[in-house]
């Protein structure tokens, strides 16, 4: 045990540093019950909060998350629904890769600018790339639903073993369907059950509001940490490995920690840490 | 016949044809400026719906763009929006009506009926007529109608209006694609209607018209009564009297009566002069007697 504690103690030394965030963006609305999750505290979601690079946001049913972006554009957010900032790039105020958010489920609208590198959204079915356009998504765990506004998309299917499947390039006034039962399809129109689901305000332009939060220092007000079951799906989904390090000073908490114990067969990595003596090199067989 | 039968028959001639004069002129004047007063509020109906059109067009639709790619939004059309707010006024003004009468419409309603169409014909065949005026028979009364012709100048008109390939979508989600397509570049495709009833104002027009006539045949009657009066008193009952006094001195009779007066209008003069030729028949027959 006291053998667990200390490797437990300096892998997180090793692997737990603090990080620093650059600022990628602001919540210039938040409306409804929203929350973000930074390292492994949820925060309760103000507007005129910063947006930063690997906060989760997860956004109740009806509420409504826009993030106006440093670089890159705004994206609003509807819940149900769960946004991770997998990469914001940036360096000394300028974008130097792709944006990359993960999508698991929602209604996202996101009206990118012309930069360099694009945007990237990834869902459980297809990843998006887009550059100076307008897009509306509606993601659920199997299934993706997109209209391009304006500009173009670069649809790109989720292959098996996590490589990538058919390509396809979505113009303006595209719908594009695909699910886990269904192949991908499209039309040239949104069709009317998707408007009629579709949130009402994502039919209109996004607004442009940063300039009234641009001096603003919102604090977020701490919540509570994350459970195992709110962890579990980051830590077996595409980014495992950086959730894996970002997690780890969770198995401190001795209720996660059972939890990660419990399911140890899925983290190989974490055996390791908390039972080094599986891992030990094994003593020679004595000479006979 | 007695010198006033006389005068009133001539006095009531000349007032027969001033009434009827009067009556003629006036009801012509009356009529014109109702018909005038109901054109003007045909063109300001007419101007209120091209202001509707163009505020559409220019203020609505673009903060709709977006939302058209989505739906079609039929409150983003021009001709519609001028149909619907004219529409809303129809609900207390239901003689008035606002048409944009198209021979081939994307909307049914805006479809031309059998008159519709025949103006619509007389600025296809007269492209240069900048408005028609009309009256028609309607089942709540008489109505004028303005018609202003709608001619495609606009090339972006036509991608609703060209073929339904180039339409959006959700334009023919809504209207199918079967009306409305094939219209051309300075095409008229149909017309702008106005139609306001004529009975208020020439019911307006017909009760002045009575009115007028009432007091100006009132005041002829005053004044034929007056008159009458006045030429009885004046001249008649004078002359009478003059008349019966000369009669006695005609019949010898020097004491009937002396002719005097104080007026110094005719029938004084008259008067004076019949004192004084009795003063002289009075001394003559004296030097006779003599």
């Amino acid at each position: 045990m006291k053998t667990t504690s200390l490797c437990l103690v300096l892998w997180l030394s090793v692997t737990a540093a603090p990080g620093y965030a650059a600022d990628g963006g602001i919540f210039t609305i938040v409306e409804g019950s929203a929350r973000v999750l930074r390292d492994t505290k949820w925060y309760a979601l103000a507007p005129g909060a910063r947006f930063q690079e690997a906060d989760i946001i997860d956004a109740a049913e009806k509420a409504q998350v826009q993030i106006e972006l440093m670089k890159g554009g705004t994206l609003n957010l509807v819940g149900p629904a769960t946004l991770f900032a997998a990469a914001i790039p940036l360096r000394n105020d300028q974008l130097t890769g792709a944006l990359e958010f993960a999508l698991p489920r929602g209604w996202l609208k996101l009206a990118t600018k012309a930069t360099d590198a694009g945007v990237r959204v990834r869902s459980s079915v297809a990843v998006l790339n887009l550059q100076d356009s307008i897009v509306v998504m509606h993601i659920e765990p199997n299934s993706m639903e997109i209209f391009v506004e304006s500009g173009a998309v670069r649809i790109t299917e989720s292959g098996a073993g996590g490589k990538d499947g058919a390509a396809y390039d979505a113009k303006a006034g595209e719908y594009w369907a695909r699910s886990a039962d269904r192949p991908i399809s499209t039309e040239r129109r949104a069709p009317p059950p998707f408007v009629a689901a579709m949130p009402h305000h994502l039919v209109d332009p996004l607004p442009n509001i940063s300039a009234k939060y641009k001096d603003a220092r919102v604090q977020l007000v701490l919540d509570r940490d994350i459970t195992y079951a709110e962890a579990a799906p980051w830590l077996n989904g595409p980014y495992r490995k950086n959730f894996l390090k970002r997690f780890g000073p969770k198995l401190q908490d001795r209720e996660f920690r059972g939890a990660v114990e419990a399911n140890i067969a899925h983290y190989p990595e974490w055996d390791r840490v908390l039972h080094p003596e599986k891992y030990l090199p094994k003593p020679p067989a004595p000479a006979t | 016949m007695k010198l006033i039968w006389k005068f009133n028959l001539v006095l009531l001639g000349i007032f027969i044809v001033g009434f009827a004069t009067a009556g003629y002129v006036s009801y012509k004047v009356l009529q014109t400026n109702a018909r005038e007063e109901i054109l003007q509020h045909a063109r300001l109906m007419m101007e209120a719906a091209l202001a509707s059109r163009n505020y559409t067009n220019t203020q609505i639709k673009p903060l709709l763009d977006t939302q058209l790619k989505y739906t079609f939004l039929p409150q983003t059309v021009p001709a519609y929006a001028a149909t619907e707010q004219f529409n809303d006024i129809r609900k207390t003004h239901k003689d008035y009506a606002y048409k944009e009468a198209t021979l081939n419409p994307t909307n049914p309603r805006d479809r031309a009926n059998d008159w519709e169409t025949d103006v619509v014909q007389i600025f296809r065949q007269a492209p240069e007529t900048p408005e028609v005026i009309g009256e028609r028979d309607t089942p709540t009364g008489r109505s004028l109608y303005l018609a202003r012709p709608i001619q495609i100048k606009n090339g972006a008109c036509l991608v609703c209006h060209s073929t339904f390939d180039a339409a959006p979508k959700t334009m023919l989600d809504l209207y199918g694609n079967a009306n409305g397509f094939g219209w051309k570049l300075n095409e008229i495709i149909g017309a702008q209607l106005v139609s306001v009833p004529m009975s208020v104002p020439v019911a307006r027009a017909n009760a002045t018209l009575r009115t007028f006539l009432l007091s100006l045949a009132a005041v002829f009657g005053v004044t034929f009564v007056l008159l009458n009066v006045m030429l009885h008193t004046i001249v008649i009952r004078r002359v009478t009297w003059l008349a019966a006094i000369a009669d006695q001195v005609s019949l010898g009779n020097m004491d009937a009566g002396a002719f005097q007066t104080r007026s110094k209008d005719e029938i004084g003069v008259l008067t004076e002069a019949l004192g004084r030729m009795k003063a002289s028949l009075v001394q003559a027959m004296k030097m006779l007697e003599s």
